[in-house]
């Protein structure tokens, strides 16, 4: 089975979630979790998706949910090195705009 | 899971290539789906990108809507032609007709094969977003069938 690895740090002020693996209806769950509690904790969040192998619609609706609460709290979300498919996905939702791309966590100010 | 590899001439100058393999319609299915569409060796990887989202979201709405399944399988074939890139699934449904008719009858209305446009919304009932996985099948494919039959049903996706 393959599974979703997320792991946390904290890194120039900001909260970072890395993802490595597939964000689907199955996975989407613990992300969504770690999400709300990384809000909690910092004002800035990166999620860094370089190693995203999927992205799929239950996954970017955590993204779009997390990215309206953010917005509303004064708060950030940055998505740092998408993995190619998981911009394609975000593309092809026409919300891709939406969202800050970094490349690297000096950007997330 | 079985995985089978067919490679065969379709006339001069083409080859037509396609592999082919069965799922449960579960969460190893979708691992094994997307495994599968990762080794695609006649997918460029933008390809294999388009597959797997659209591929997936459709496995998924298979899997949460028109289970139980004859036999707890779907059959998906990939395959390429001069014309594109193709996806198939074939499985066996007692609920899948109302929501093959329910699709066709959007198609029909708005005169294209593309997946049915549903703007994306936020649904503050169940706190999430509505509408994301069909706006990505519709952006990510080019056609989209439904067909139910009396020995089994399918859906084809171009790319």
């Amino acid at each position: 089975m393959t599974q979703l690895n997320i792991s946390e740090s904290q890194e120039e002020g900001a909260h970072v979630i890395t993802l490595a693996g597939p964000v689907n209806s199955y996975t989407y769950t613990d992300f969504q979790d770690k999400l709300k509690i990384a809000f909690d904790l910092a004002s800035i969040v990166v999620v860094n998706m370089e190693k995203v192998t999927n992205l799929s619609s239950a996954g970017v609706g955590v993204l779009m949910a997390s990215l309206d609460d953010a917005e509303d709290s004064g708060k950030k979300l940055f998505i740092m090195q998408p993995s190619e498919i998981a911009k394609q996905a975000l593309d092809s939702t026409g919300f891709g705009d939406r969202f800050t791309i970094i490349a690297s966590i000096h950007e997330a100010k | 899971m079985s995985r089978d590899r067919a490679s065969t001439a379709a006339g001069p100058g083409h080859r037509a290539e396609a592999a082919i393999i069965s799922i449960s319609p579960d969460e190893a299915g979708e691992a094994a789906f997307e495994d599968f569409v990762d080794g695609l060796s006649f997918a460029t990887s933008r390809e294999a990108g388009a597959m797997k989202l659209a591929g997936g979201e459709l496995l998924d709405n298979l899997t949460r809507y028109s289970t139980p399944l004859r036999d707890n399988r779907i059959v998906l074939r990939a395959a390429r032609r001069s014309s594109g890139l193709y996806l198939a699934f074939f499985f066996k449904s007692a609920g899948f007709a109302d929501y093959a008719e329910g699709l066709a009858k959007k198609q029909s209305a708005s005169g294209s094969r593309a997946a049915p446009f549903i703007k994306p919304a936020f649904d503050p009932s169940i706190g999430r977003w509505r509408g994301i996985g069909l706006r990505m099948c519709r952006s990510l494919s080019k056609s989209l069938y439904f067909r139910s039959g009396s020995m089994l049903d399918r859906i084809f996706v171009a790319f």
